[in-house]
């Protein structure tokens, strides 16, 4: 009899296969219908279709090209990136910084369709005219480890 | 300090600045010359492929983000025995052992207490919600077709609220995962 545990590692063995439903790396466009506060995580960075830029988020007015990656770090798994910044407007959370390790990440108005890659996970695309907000899965290890610290 | 005005002692003086570590315990003096090679990372000391600090092939120290660790966890993680894990004392360096020797096998070996478990039919993904060695984990299979196992705080008691714990500070209805 196979554990739990067992049947989960032969069901990503059966993704690397290509013999499950999903497939790894598959992309995905988000409909027009689409509503908001319908949510696409792509790996650990959550894209969440919004009516407004939030409060608190103030425009960054000249991007650069190292603006486009949404997730701070030079991992292979922070290169959450936008394909481009043409029709993109980008805003960041008041207290972000180069330091900034809290989980609301950038928010985004796009007048032109956008694509954020990534070199493991699925492209997740948006249409035009829609406004998104990026947030971060919260790394409890890293919180855990971080009280330890403080606490020493 | 104490120390008589001798010849010797400029000599002494200039030979300290270049062993820059000092460490004794009661019957020797281990006295460090410059390190040939030094890995920082964001908290501190950090080597995941090797020493941290590298003076020469007999003394090197080991690091992870940080935590002072031995060479084994580093280079050879996957030789760890259970024994080992179960009996570290250090709470940050028993995780960095687990998740170096790998989750989804401690918990296998361990035979750790599976508290919930579902197929998750959004995500097309399966799940568990195990506690071991007093944590609680949620092991996932990802679309990339890996398997992670994520911490989550105690008081979470099902794959659902782990999951919508780990979605982050705005929750949101999930549409697809990639």
């Amino acid at each position: 009899m196979t554990t739990t545990i067992e049947q989960i590692e032969q069901h990503a063995a059966n993704i690397r296969d290509g013999l499950a439903k999903i497939q790894p790396g598959e992309s995905h466009t988000i409909s027009d219908a689409a509503s908001t506060n319908d949510g696409y995580p792509q790996g650990d960075l959550s894209i969440i279709l919004v009516d407004a830029i939030p409060d608190r988020y103030k425009r960054i007015e000249r991007p650069t090209d190292k603006d486009r990656q949404l997730v701070p770090g030079n991992t292979e798994g922070s290169r959450h990136c936008l394909d481009s910044l043409d029709g993109v407007e980008l805003y960041r959370h008041e207290e972000w910084n180069q330091d900034y390790d809290g989980l609301m990440g950038p928010a985004v108005r796009l007048t032109k369709e956008r694509t954020i890659t990534h070199p493991k996970h699925g492209d997740i695309t948006i249409p035009d005219g829609r406004i998104v907000l990026t947030t971060y899965q919260p790394d409890y290890d890293a919180e855990t480890r971080k009280t330890r610290r403080n606490a020493d | 300090m104490g120390v008589p005005e001798i010849p010797e002692r400029a000599t002494f003086d200039r030979w300290n600045k270049l062993c820059p570590v000092w460490m004794w315990d009661c019957y020797q003096i281990f006295i460090l010359r410059r390190p040939l090679v030094i890995h920082w990372g964001d908290n501190g000391l950090n080597n995941e492929s090797g020493p941290s600090v590298y003076y020469s092939p007999l003394f090197s120290l080991w690091h992870i983000d940080g935590i002072p660790v031995d060479s084994q966890i580093v280079m050879a993680p996957e030789t760890q025995t259970l024994e080992q894990i179960d009996k570290e004392e250090n709470a940050d360096v028993r995780s960095i052992r687990i998740d170096r020797f790998g989750w989804p096998r401690y918990l296998r070996e361990s035979n750790a207490e599976c508290i919930d478990s579902r197929d998750n039919d959004v995500e097309g993904t399966k799940e568990a919600l195990y506690q071991a060695t007093g944590q609680r984990r949620l092991v996932a299979t990802c679309p990339t077709g890996r398997v992670f196992a994520m911490g989550v705080p105690d008081e979470i008691q099902t794959c659902e609220q782990a999951a919508k714990w780990l979605q982050g500070p705005v929750p949101y209805n999930l549409v697809t995962r990639t």
